[in-house]
């Protein structure tokens, strides 16, 4: 009785493991931003993946990607990317505030929903970090880097997007 | 696409929406806002809050970076591979006229040694270093840092100096026992007091988030040439004086910038230096707002 008992609880924190999963996801992509993707000479413009990942789950199933999740992101985010620690909180909390909220409709999304809504959580991030960064430190931005670091972040979300869609699959089985 | 989700997201979009939670909103945001005041109120506690954090995740970060380094290198030596015949022309060309320098140079320090002995001039501060593995890269357009594999437990501390070959990278934010944060010198937060040795020429050298560095307070551009060697001049006690900063070039619109000696993202360890003021040669008591 007692090991069927054991069996029961650990069946149920092993089925509820799966949603641990899009939090896990987007912390390994944020790790990845920050690792030797680029070329040499170009690693200013590196894809922010971890955003991308992060965004995709607030889509596609944001009762996963809880407000809590999306803090958590924020802020480990900040602590590897060494910017001002709520920064990368603020910026993911107005990214599923403006999708679950202000874009979300409930007709089917397709690639080019999910490229828009990427696009603009992408914006956000990128218009929040940087804005909170130079107003705290008070120093001049380059802004081409910036615009051409989120170009870069749409250009290759389609790979995030894809391999994510399989761990979607697997979660929704 | 449409067809893998779709049921299962209309489902957890309806349950978002009915499921009230204006309040977690609201928290979230207070919440942000918060760590944000605390960053600018108590930023000590937040560097031990990232240090920490920083710790704990430095073994995975370690164990994902090597791997990644392996596979981005292979492709840069191929592409050296290719390249090697115009490369190998360049640097016979390059090698020439560093012979040349270097008769020079052996010269010049031979005499240098016996001035030094004639005027009695005490001897040059030796500076302890420990040597520190790049454990990630400097990928933002926003901020320009990496993390070191090397903290507390290796004698690191708080605003030493980083070198790579006697040139200037960086200096450190953030330690914690087994890992430390480097700001990189062009990150926009970084001022360095310099020097121009041929002209005597002091400057404040800033990064600006970008691949060059900017020359502030500048009076006399005419002094300024293409091709000067920008070094620390040690004010400020900041820096240890005399290490390589950079070259000047010049900008299309005429504009002086300063071309790093390294790029961060080309290393793969770095020297701290010990900056203690013991190591630093000053065993008196001193005001701790201008050495430490």
């Amino acid at each position: 009785m007692i090991s069927l008992k054991y069996m029961s609880f650990y069946s149920i924190i092993i089925s509820n493991l799966k949603y641990l999963i899009p939090l896990l996801a987007s912390l390994f992509f944020s790790i990845i931003t920050i690792m030797p993707i680029m070329p040499i000479g170009y690693e200013s413009i590196a894809p922010l993946l971890g955003v991308v990942s992060m965004a995709f789950w607030i889509m596609h199933r944001p009762d996963i990607m809880s407000w809590f999740f999306v803090i958590i992101i924020g802020f480990y985010c900040d602590i590897l990317y060494g910017t001002i620690l709520g920064s990368g909180v603020l910026s993911s909390i107005i990214i599923r505030f403006v999708i679950t909220k202000v874009l979300y409709k409930l007709e089917p999304i397709n690639i080019y929903h999910t490229l828009f809504y990427l696009s603009t959580s992408l914006f956000i991030w990128l218009f929040v970090s940087v804005s909170i960064n130079s107003i705290i430190n008070l120093e001049a931005y380059n802004f081409f880097n910036t615009f051409f670091q989120g170009l870069i972040s749409i250009i290759i979300s389609p790979i995030v997007i894809f391999s994510q869609l399989y761990l979607l699959k697997k979660i929704s089985i | 696409m449409t067809r893998i989700s779709n049921f299962k997201r209309v489902q957890s979009i309806i349950r978002e929406r009915t499921s009230n939670n204006k309040l977690l909103t609201i928290l979230s945001f207070v919440f942000a806002f918060i760590l944000i005041l605390s960053t600018i109120v108590f930023p000590n506690i937040n560097y031990t809050i990232k240090a920490k954090v920083v710790d704990y995740s430095s073994g995975i970060i370690n164990s994902l970076y090597s791997p990644i380094n392996t596979i981005n290198r292979s492709a840069t030596n191929l592409y050296n591979i290719i390249n090697v015949h115009n490369l190998n022309k360049k640097l016979r060309l390059e090698n020439q006229k560093y012979e040349l320098l270097n008769n020079e140079l052996i010269i010049l320090r031979n005499k240098n040694k016996k001035y030094k002995e004639l005027l009695n001039i005490s001897k040059d501060i030796e500076y302890k270093f420990v040597t520190a593995k790049i454990i990630s890269k400097s990928n933002l357009a926003y901020t320009k840092s990496v993390i070191l594999m090397s903290g507390k437990n290796d004698n690191i501390k708080n605003r030493s100096p980083v070198i790579y070959d006697n040139s200037l990278i960086g200096y450190i934010n953030d330690v914690g026992n087994t890992s430390s944060r480097l700001i990189s010198i062009t990150d926009a937060l970084v001022k360095i007091p310099a020097i121009i040795v041929d002209k005597n020429l002091k400057i404040i050298v800033s990064g600006n988030n970008n691949k060059y560095l900017e020359i502030l307070n500048i009076n006399d551009l005419t002094l300024i040439k293409e091709g000067d060697k920008v070094f620390t001049s040690g004010d400020g006690n900041k820096f240890p004086e005399n290490l390589f900063v950079g070259t000047i070039r010049i900008k299309k619109n005429g504009d002086f910038i300063i071309e790093p000696s390294f790029d961060l993202n080309s290393l793969n360890y770095v020297k701290i230096l010990d900056w203690s003021l013991k190591n630093r040669g000053i065993d008196i008591k001193t005001d701790p707002i201008f050495y430490d």
